[in-house]
């Protein structure tokens, strides 16, 4: 069954090709669509996509909000020349990411930035990590420790030593 | 692996998926952040200690090192503050060009942003340490690629006298002429408020060989100078100007020069004179003018630069102070020209005229207008010109434009004239594909006088649907309508 969807074509994108997620869910989409993963896109011009692609790194839940989201910027590249064209559906796109960012809570917001640096979407692995940048922001350590849940395993000593050496960074 | 978890409640308890991340996200995530922050995440876990000076891009910026205004003992006085900013600063350039004592392997800057006070003793802290990285084969610069200097006067630019500019001037040279090394791989610099000999800038370009950008604030060479800039060897690919006093700038030769920014002129016009600039491609001029800055023809002002592909010109509401011209003598300076944006037109000029540009460039895919609809500026400075002078007169209605494709018009209103316009560029651009139309950018002041003056009718702009569709059929009224437009 994959063969045969690997051979099928549609109107305006070309091939399509299987994306096998961890758990075994299948995503098909046009090569214009996982080309926007770097990833991908080597293993398209390899030939060595015609089997379906397996992603063991990457859950089905997440895959399909990967999907989504390249499914979303696919016209991007190929409009990106054509500033005409782009411009409407750019507002909607914004409106996607940034509905999409701000829905992202911890965990999925970590596994999809694991999804984005493996498959190497890089516009995507932007806008997650900024995403942490923007909940890290004007933070103390200890309410970055709370907001992440990340353990303090220094002592007392060691910590003060290392604000010490950063002192430029504690000082209002 | 973690494997699935069953429900949300449990992965708070324990999980630290920010922490699990490989080391180049979370230096990703560092290099976001303002630098302060990054630097606070060092006493988070172990996990975090090496990450701050693992980053490859840094930009440390005096404005994250100032004191909060609320400390009691720092209220009143700037220079204090500037002092304490730029203390933290050297402190925190110290521990990030330092090679990390426990790596294994030494990790260099790529890029490395530099926001900084011009003030003794830290900028020589600033110096001799940037001289030392740039230096030393084993150092974090050795082989950094972007490095730039914005360089900042304890005075802010506005308040600066003419003995403040002539000493920030030499108190800048001497830090450029003590560290020689850090310069020649300067790839861009931003000057403000400062009072340059005549050969210092000529000095600076053919000393900083990678100096690519180069930014003048409020910057001059004495009351009324000329900037010459003759640098065959130089690299400088944008030069940007804002508030110089020169009387002229003469560009003589930048081979690599690419864009040059000139906001506000004081000088007769043209503001610059173009020589050997075989690259340049990008110009943007903005200022008002004074009524003995006459207005002048492109085609003399341009003659050198058959290159270039976009033009931008800002009246600031004020007197256009370019003349039209016919189309013969624009097509040599025209022909390679894509984008022209014409911003801040004062409606009392009119906007026919513009078509000149229209009709001088055959290749132009992008031509944005922008209407200045101000009612809030009727007391402008005392001896600016006169708004109601451009004279122009359409040549043969039969200059068809073919490659035309955006027509963007910035504070838009329903009137007559302004669709009259719109029609009129319809008629001629034969390929326009899409017209865009904004609604003028809000201003305080005018609503003010408005809210004061009922009398007043404000600017109309379509706001629901059905308004918007019949300004279309306005518009398309009797062509082909094939042409989106977009309303807001």
């Amino acid at each position: 069954m994959a063969a045969a969807a690997a051979e099928a074509t549609t109107d305006g994108g070309g091939k399509m090709i299987i994306l096998i997620s961890a758990d075994g869910k299948r995503f098909e989409v046009t090569e214009a669509v996982a080309s926007q993963s770097q990833l991908i896109s080597n293993m398209i011009e390899d030939d060595c996509t015609e089997n379906g692609v397996r992603l063991p790194n990457v859950d089905g839940d997440i895959l399909t909000m990967v999907v989504d989201y390249c499914n979303m910027h696919a016209g991007d590249a190929a409009a990106a020349g054509d500033t005409m064209k782009a411009s409407s559906t750019e507002e909607e796109l914004k409106k996607f990411d940034a509905e999409l960012v701000q829905a992202l809570e911890n965990p999925v917001l970590f596994k999809l930035i694991l999804a984005a640096n493996f498959l190497n979407i890089k516009s995507l692995l932007d806008m997650t990590c900024q995403r942490v940048a923007d909940m890290m922001s004007g933070k103390t350590p200890e309410q970055m420790r709370e907001t992440f849940s990340i353990e303090n395993d220094f002592t007392p000593e060691e910590e003060a030593a290392i604000r010490q050496e950063n002192a430029w960074a504690f000082d209002d | 692996m973690e494997s699935a978890m069953p429900n949300n409640a449990q992965c708070q308890v324990v999980d630290d998926r920010l922490s699990a991340l490989p080391d180049e996200i979370l230096i990703d995530i560092l290099q976001r952040l303002q630098l302060p922050t990054a630097a606070r995440t060092t006493t988070l876990a172990r996990r975090w200690t090496h990450l701050l000076q693992s980053m490859n891009h840094l930009e440390i910026d005096v404005a994250d090192f100032i004191p909060r205004r609320s400390a009691p003992s720092l209220k009143r006085n700037t220079m204090t503050r500037v002092k304490v900013a730029m203390s933290r600063y050297t402190q925190a350039m110290r521990t990030l060009l330092a090679p990390r004592a426990e790596s294994p392997q030494l990790i260099i800057i790529r890029t490395l942003h530099l926001c900084f006070y011009l003030t003794d003793p830290y900028l020589h802290s600033v110096g001799r340490m940037l001289e030392d990285a740039v230096q030393s084969a084993g150092g974090r610069a050795s082989k950094i690629e972007v490095l730039s200097f914005s360089i900042l006067t304890e005075v802010p630019e506005l308040l600066c006298t003419e003995k403040h500019l002539a000493r920030y001037g030499r108190r800048f040279m001497s830090f450029f002429q003590a560290y020689p090394n850090a310069f020649r791989r300067l790839t861009s610099l931003s000057l403000w408020a400062l009072r340059f000999g005549d050969s210092d800038i000529p000095n600076l370009l053919a000393s900083c060989l990678q100096l690519q950008h180069l930014t003048l604030q409020d910057c001059d060479n004495g009351k009324r100078s000329v900037l010459r800039i003759d640098a065959p060897n130089s690299q400088l690919s944008t030069l940007t100007m804002a508030f110089c006093s020169y009387i002229k700038v003469e560009l003589i030769n930048a081979p690599k020069l690419k864009c040059v920014d000139c906001d506000t002129w004081v000088g007769a016009n043209p503001p610059v004179c173009f020589g050997c600039v075989p690259m340049l491609d990008r110009i943007r001029f903005s200022s008002t003018c004074h009524k003995m800055q006459l207005p002048f023809k492109l085609s003399d002002w341009l003659s050198t630069v058959p290159t270039l592909t976009s033009l931008h010109l800002d009246f600031q509401d004020e007197m256009v102070w370019i003349l039209p011209e016919e189309p013969k003598k624009l097509f040599p300076i025209f022909r390679n020209l894509r984008n022209v944006y014409l911003c801040s037109i004062s409606l009392d000029c009119g906007l026919d005229w513009t078509l000149f540009v229209l009709e001088g460039a055959p290749f132009l895919e992008r031509f944005h207008v922008k209407i200045s609809l101000h009612i809030c500026d009727e007391n402008g400075f005392k001896d600016r010109a006169d708004r109601s002078n451009v004279v122009w007169e359409a040549s043969s209605e039969s200059i068809k434009h073919k490659t035309l494709r955006l027509l963007d018009i910035n504070g838009f209103e329903t009137t007559e004239n302004l669709i009259k316009y719109i029609r009129l560029v319809i008629q001629r651009a034969v390929g326009l594909q899409r017209i865009h139309l904004h609604d003028k950018e809000p201003c305080e002041d005018c609503d003010g006088i408005y809210l004061n003056t009922p009398s007043l009718s404000r600017t109309i702009f379509p706001n629901n649907e059905a308004e918007k569709d019949l300004l279309r059929q306005q518009l398309l009224q009797g062509f082909s309508s094939s042409i989106e437009i977009t309303i807001g």
